[in-house]
């Protein structure tokens, strides 16, 4: 027992030299895995190799309390990353002389990949003016814009939760059913009206707004 | 056995150790990773506590500094030591810090090192005499004791055991060349270098068990 002890001990020392490969190195992994008194092994040996290499002593008094800590940045991580796919900033603002807050630094990784707000915003501005010139310019396309846009397709009075569902189901790009927000109300007034003079609602007899008369597909 | 030892080569086997722990780290053992902190904590410290004065800042550099490491491992391809590609994060970690911290009017010049804005360069060009971070009384005795330790129980080890272990951690010769160097099979090579760690840790442990206070 004592020689097996040994034995995993020595493949620990083996491990620290890089001289483990295959199933070597499996079993001193999961020897490390399984036993804490081999992990001491493992930090022992590196312990004593700084300690070789520096002469003056290397301070190991914070080794452990450095390894729970960023453990627990690590779990932390790995929360975010398996939830969350944007960078994670940490938050570390150093703290005055002689407290003992958590000190948090804004930090971004090196490597991180950066999310250009700017850039982003810019281009949802730039949509959102195309949007409206595109709506503008077809709203200002001459007299049969006006009349397209007085032109509807259905028969009847549509309620206002079918016209709700026109709205809903349109393309992004159907002017008409973006432009159309169609009031029941005006509606029966459009065909009351229509049923009484047949003329423009606007009284003119002008040849510019003839064309506008509200007569309605199907009407 | 050759007349003259080569010059010290970089520990490729090492290397290819620390490889095989990143594989594993970037497949998802956290071990595998723990293992590369605990391996390389005392030494990225050492490089921080080069830069930054107070302790607990390079405690804290240090910590973002595996941070970054640990976000970046699937980008270590390993066409160079992971160390040097630790050490280059760990610099920058470092610098962009130190920028922060010089902005921040409440913090005192004190807080930075003289050679805070030198370039990275080789940390060897450093002298081993100048002091790293401020520590406290209590972490240089367990410092002195620890290396009291050491000292002492390498003195005390069998020549051939010494000169194994100081070729290995010293002089970085690979086990290739301490056997051609002492003139032994590599079998030997490997079993005297653990010897001597296993004779130096058996007075260690129980001190870093103590400091440490609890296992990880």
């Amino acid at each position: 027992m004592m020689q097996d002890a040994m034995d995993d001990r020595e493949l620990v020392s083996a491990l620290a030299d890089g001289q483990l490969r295959d199933d070597e190195f499996a079993r001193a992994m999961a020897l490390l895995d399984r036993s804490a008194d081999h992990r001491l092994t493992w930090h022992a040996y590196h312990v004593l190799g700084d300690v070789m290499r520096n002469p003056e002593g290397m301070a190991t008094g914070r080794d452990g309390a450095f390894l729970q800590r960023l453990k627990l940045s690590l779990a932390q991580e790995n929360t975010l990353v398996s939830g969350v796919s944007s960078p994670e900033l940490l938050l570390v603002r150093p703290c005055p002389q002689g407290g003992n807050a958590p000190r948090v630094l804004e930090l971004e990784a090196a490597n991180e990949p950066r999310f250009h707000w700017k850039v982003f915003a810019g281009v949802a501005s730039l949509a959102l003016v195309s949007v409206l010139a595109w709506q503008a310019f077809g709203l200002g396309d001459g007299a049969g814009g006006a009349a397209q846009l007085a032109r509807t397709s259905t028969p009847t009075i549509p309620s206002a939760q079918s016209s709700a569902q026109d709205v809903a189901s349109a393309t992004p790009f159907d002017e008409r059913a973006v432009l159309m927000i169609r009031d029941p109300r005006l509606d029966a007034l459009l065909a009351a009206h229509q049923q009484v003079g047949g003329v423009s609602a606007l009284q003119m007899p002008s040849g510019f707004v003839r064309n506008a008369t509200f007569t309605g597909a199907g009407r | 056995m050759s007349s003259e030892i080569p010059p010290p080569q970089p520990a490729s086997q090492a290397s290819d150790s620390d490889a095989l722990l990143v594989e594993r780290s970037v497949a998802g053992d956290q071990l595998a990773f723990e293992l590369l902190v605990i391996k390389y904590q005392r030494r990225v410290q050492r490089l921080i506590g080069r830069m930054v004065r107070d302790v607990d800042l390079v405690d804290d550099i240090a910590q973002e500094t595996f941070i970054r490491a640990y976000r970046a491992l699937h980008q270590f391809r390993g066409d160079a030591q992971f160390y040097t590609w630790l050490y280059r994060i760990a610099v920058n970690t470092a610098k962009k810090f130190l920028l922060e911290l010089k902005r921040d009017p409440t913090v005192s010049e004190s807080a930075f090192k003289s050679n805070s804005n030198d370039d990275d360069g080789d940390e060897t060009s450093w002298s081993k005499s100048e002091p790293i971070a401020d520590e406290t009384p209590e972490t240089l005795l367990a410092a002195k004791e620890i290396a009291a330790a050491v000292n002492g129980a390498l003195q005390a080890l069998p020549e051939d055991l010494r000169q194994a272990l100081t070729l290995r951690e010293i002089e970085g010769l690979s086990y290739e060349e301490i056997a051609e160097a002492m003139d032994c099979p590599i079998g030997t090579v490997r079993s005297r270098i653990f010897r001597a760690r296993d004779a130096i840790s058996s007075k260690v442990k129980p001190m870093l068990e103590k400091q440490t206070s609890k296992r990880w």
